[in-house]
Parts: structure tokens; C-alpha cells; sequence
């Protein structure tokens, strides 16, 4: 395949590809990714379904935060045991409430880790201001005309709240 | 210390990639195309075993091949090292760093935290190299990061010391003996010996030209296996990301072999390679038709049997074109002088 037919507008994920190049070698370009340059809105969709389909069990308390976790991560609890060192066994219980209750503070520090996330996690869901950083390509000033303030919400789920940031103007 | 002069440039593929990046600094000018097809890196592998959620797919050699068959092939010496002691790992890793020596890791790619939350997946068997340290924090040569990165130690250390399959248990590496003069045609020679065996003489029924055929017959069952529609469209998303964007090259490795094969005609002055080298390019176009057919199913969400079905006729192409391909290529070899 030629270089151009190849070639995708992405600065923000860019790959190395082999192509065609003018005259007629093959050899080594960066150009942007597939992928994401043209279904990363479809990728988008799906991971946010996900979440908001398991946020909904975690509030009503269906499903555990290491259920939550795991699914988001793309894990299963072959991964998962073989990761954090706990059996099979024991994770199957700690995907539910139940066994999450029941979990010791050691192993909730062992799904953390593996989660890449501070322990304190576990037990809030979090709802940020839309954070314009993660949106690929976005290089602008933080606005910092407004206030913050964190409020906290129960849910049905007696171990998970929900931890908000609102902001007003100054 | 902080960093170790250490030409960065990015690659297609990780393992080759950073292979390739060790030789050149260590002063062998060699390229990522000519480590890959040495190391006969082209395979295919189709699987699907009772623990396993999902079936997946493979379009390389197993990982850590590339360096271990380079280094057989080339006469390069590797020192490598696994640990079960992470502060070992790190002491030594910091000793090599302060003695200049640039070292390969393996990594889970999660951690590596340099990349946007979005892209990063939990998959064992990244590799990059560590040139440097200050502080608390790591210089490190990613193939897919277009600068060097930075990292934290703790970062680097989830990545070095995450379980699960393939875990990394702190492997490292880097050369120490690299042979001024090697015989290079013939690498190259073993190199080709090697794909055509990976690709059409393993007694599997899933590896190889029978494991892109397998993968053709097996694909319209893939609905069976998913959970929902959203699961489906993912995985079947995934065959464009295996195939183009998670470090291949695209095409499958296949535009990358060719690249290989076109510069392995002018070493060994056989011009028929340089012939073969643009079928290959062709047979990457072809999978990237895959790709691209995958990429349509998936996001128009039609799992109807004749769409996958479609996706299977183009597999199996590919399984035509490519069992021609490489018993051309084995001929090819036994009969050059």
C-alpha cells in the first residue's frame, strides 16, 4: 500500500506503519492512527455505555466496586487472580455485596493496586467538573473563574456514595 | 544521573522496536524490518481454549522470540534477568542505568502512564527501554511514544511487577556481546526458513495458514461468545486494532515483512525476493480489506451471519494467498546459492 492511502489525520495518536513509499521502496512512516482518528467517538460510546450501565448496578448495589473495577479494566477473574494473588474462589465472592462486606482491608489494598487507583475509590464514584483535558488535542488554560465545592450523596449501596464537584462563578 | 544519550525513534512494533533501537545505540546499523524478518516474527496463531472468555487472535511469534531468535541467529549476546525480589530489580536496574547501559523491560502497558488513560490496556508483554533516572522518576524509549517519556518509579514498578498471564516478574534485558562481523545472509537465510516453518509446518490446527483458516470458519460464531451487542462490536473492533494499530506496522505485520524481504533481496542479490517483497505488500492490502471490513461491521452492529461470514471469505483469501506465498519462499531458499 502507498503512503498516502495510509496516511490518517490523528496528531494524538500517532503509529509507525511500513508503506510504499514515491519511489517505490518500501519503508517506515508515522502518521495518525485508524482506529482512533476515525472510531474513536465509536470506542467512546461503548466504554461510556459500559460504565453508566455499571455505575447504575453499583449504586443499586447489584454488583460490587471490584466488579465494577474489573469489568472497566477489561479484566476477568482468571486476570484478576493471577494479579492480585487472591484465589478464584474468593474473587467470585468479592464481585458481589456480600463478599465485598465481608472482604479484609489487605485484599481491597491488593484490587487497588492491580486497579491502579488509591483504596478510597472503592468506596465513592466520583463526578468531576468535565475535565476538558481529557478530550484529545485540548491545550487550553484551566478556567479558574469559578468556585468549587464537593458534595456527597448515599446510594442504595450502603459501602458506595457518590462524591460530586460543582462549581459556581466567583 | 539523568539521561543516557539515547537515540529515540518511534517503531512499529515494540519487541523489534526496541531491539532494533539497543543495536543501533550499541553501534550496529541495523533496521526493524531486518531484526523482524531475522527473527522470523511473521506467524499467525488462532485460539480459543475453554478458559478463555473470547477467542483471540495472533499475527507474531511469541513474545521475547524476536530477541532470543535474533540473538541465536546473529550471534549477539543478551544478558537477561528475571527477579521475584522487585527492590533487587530496581537496585540493579538503577546500577546498569548508572553505568550508562541503556535496559530493555518488560512491562504491563497500563501503567505506563505517559499515554492518555483511554488507550491504555492491560497487556503484559510491552517492552520499552529505560535510559535514565532522576529522583523519583524514569526516562524511558517507548516505540509508540513519539518522545521519550518519563515515568514515575512506583509507575514503573506496577509495570515490571504486574501478575496474570505472561507476567513480567521484572524481566530485563540488554546486549553485552555484539559480534563486530556476523555472517548476515545467512541469518537472513534462517530468517526465511523460519517464517515459511512458523507459517505453514506447525502440526497445529490453529497456527499458521490453518490458523487463518480456522479463524475464517470460527468467526461467525463469535455472537455466542458475547455478551451483548456492545461486547461484539469491541471485540470485532479489536481485529482492526490486532491488526493495524497495536504495533503491527499494519497490515498484520505484513507491510513490515515486505519492507524485510525487499531489503533482504539486495543483501543477498536475489531479485526474485524484491518480487515476492511487493506480493507481500499486496497480501497486507489484503489484510488490511480485513481490517477495514471488521471496522464496518462493527460499527453499523449488523452481527447478521452473512456480514461475519463476509469477513471470513477475505480470511480465507488471505490463507490462499499466503500458504502460496510461503511455499514460493521456501522453494526460493533452497534453491539460492
Amino acid at each position: 500500500m502507498k503512503e498516502k492511502d495510509l496516511n490518517i489525520d490523528c496528531p494524538y495518536h500517532q503509529v509507525v506503519l511500513y508503506a510504499e513509499k514515491e519511489d517505490g521502496t518500501f519503508g517506515p512512516f508515522q502518521t495518525g492512527s485508524y482506529m482512533t482518528g476515525v472510531n474513536i467517538s465509536e470506542h467512546f460510546r461503548v466504554t461510556g455505555n459500559l460504565s453508566k450501565s455499571l455505575i447504575e448496578q453499583l449504586k443499586a448495589g447489584t454488583i460490587s466496586p471490584v466488579y465494577y473495577y474489573m469489568m472497566i479494566e477489561g479484566l476477568n477473574i482468571d486476570e484478576l487472580a493471577g494479579r492480585t494473588g487472591i484465589s478464584k474462589f474468593k474473587i467470585k465472592r468479592h464481585l458481589t455485596l456480600k463478599g465485598f462486606r465481608k472482604m479484609k482491608i489487605g485484599a481491597l489494598k491488593h484490587y487497588a493496586d492491580v486497579f491502579n487507583i488509591p483504596v478510597a475509590n472503592m468506596f465513592q464514584i466520583i463526578y468531576t467538573i468535565e475535565d476538558r483535558n481529557w478530550d484529545m488535542g485540548y491545550q487550553g488554560e484551566v478556567d479558574d473563574s469559578k468556585t468549587g465545592s464537593i458534595s456527597q450523596k448515599k446510594t442504595n449501596n450502603p459501602y458506595v456514595i457518590e462524591t460530586a464537584v460543582t462549581r459556581t462563578t466567583k | 544521573m539523568s539521561q543516557i544519550p539515547f537515540h529515540h525513534i518511534m517503531a512499529a512494533h515494540c519487541e523489534s522496536g526496541t531491539v532494533t533501537a539497543l543495536m543501533n545505540h550499541h553501534g550496529m546499523n541495523i533496521t526493524e524490518p531486518m531484526v523482524f524478518g531475522i527473527s522470523s516474527g511473521i506467524f499467525f496463531a488462532y485460539l480459543k481454549t475453554p478458559v478463555m472468555d473470547f477467542p483471540m487472535f495472533a499475527v507474531r511469534s511469541t513474545p521475547g522470540q524476536i530477541r532470543t531468535k535474533f540473538a541465536k541467529r546473529t550471534g549477539v549476546r543478551f544478558k537477561s534477568k528475571k527477579y521475584r525480589n522487585p527492590e533487587k530489580a530496581e537496585k540493579e536496574l538503577n546500577e546498569l542505568l548508572d553505568r550508562n547501559q541503556p535496559v530493555a523491560v518488560q512491562v504491563d502497558f497500563f501503567y505506563m502512564n505517559y499515554f492518555p488513560a483511554w488507550y491504555r490496556i492491560h497487556i503484559n508483554v510491552h517492552y520499552i527501554t529505560v535510559i535514565g533516572r532522576e529522583g523519583d522518576k524514569y526516562f524511558v524509549s517507548d516505540s509508540y511514544h513519539p518522545q521519550i517519556a518519563e515515568i514515575s518509579r512506583e509507575a514503573l514498578m506496577k509495570g515490571r511487577f504486574a501478575g496474570g498471564m505472561m507476567a513480567p516478574k521484572g524481566f530485563m534485558f540488554y546486549p553485552v556481546d555484539i559480534p563486530v562481523k556476523f555472517d548476515l545472509e545467512k541469518a537472513i537465510r534462517e530468517g526465511l526458513k523460519g517464517a515459511t516453518f512458523n507459517m505453514l509446518k506447525i502440526p497445529l490446527p490453529f497456527i499458521g495458514v490453518k490458523g487463518i483458516r480456522r479463524f475464517a470458519d470460527k468467526i461467525t460464531e463469535w455472537p455466542k461468545y458475547a455478551r451483548d451487542e456492545d461486547f461484539l462490536a469491541d471485540k470485532i473492533f479489536r481485529i482492526t486494532i490486532f491488526l493495524e494499530d497495536q504495533g503491527t506496522g499494519g497490515g498484520g505485520f505484513r507491510f513490515l515483512y515486505a519492507s524485510f524481504l525487499q531489503e533482504a533481496s539486495k543483501i543477498l542479490n536475489n531479485p526474485r525476493l524484491g518480487e515476492m517483497s511487493k506480493e507481500m505488500m499486496k497480501i497486507g492490502d489484503g489484510w488490511r480489506e480485513v481490517s477495514l471490513a471488521s471496522a464496518k461491521v462493527a460499527k453499523e452492529r449488523d452481527f447478521r451471519k452473512e456480514r461475519l461470514q463476509e469477513i471470513g471469505d477475505l480470511l480465507r483469501q488471505r490463507a490462499d494467498l499466503e500458504e502460496s506465498f510461503f511455499s514460493r519462499l521456501g522453494k526460493e531458499i533452497l534453491n539460492h546459492k
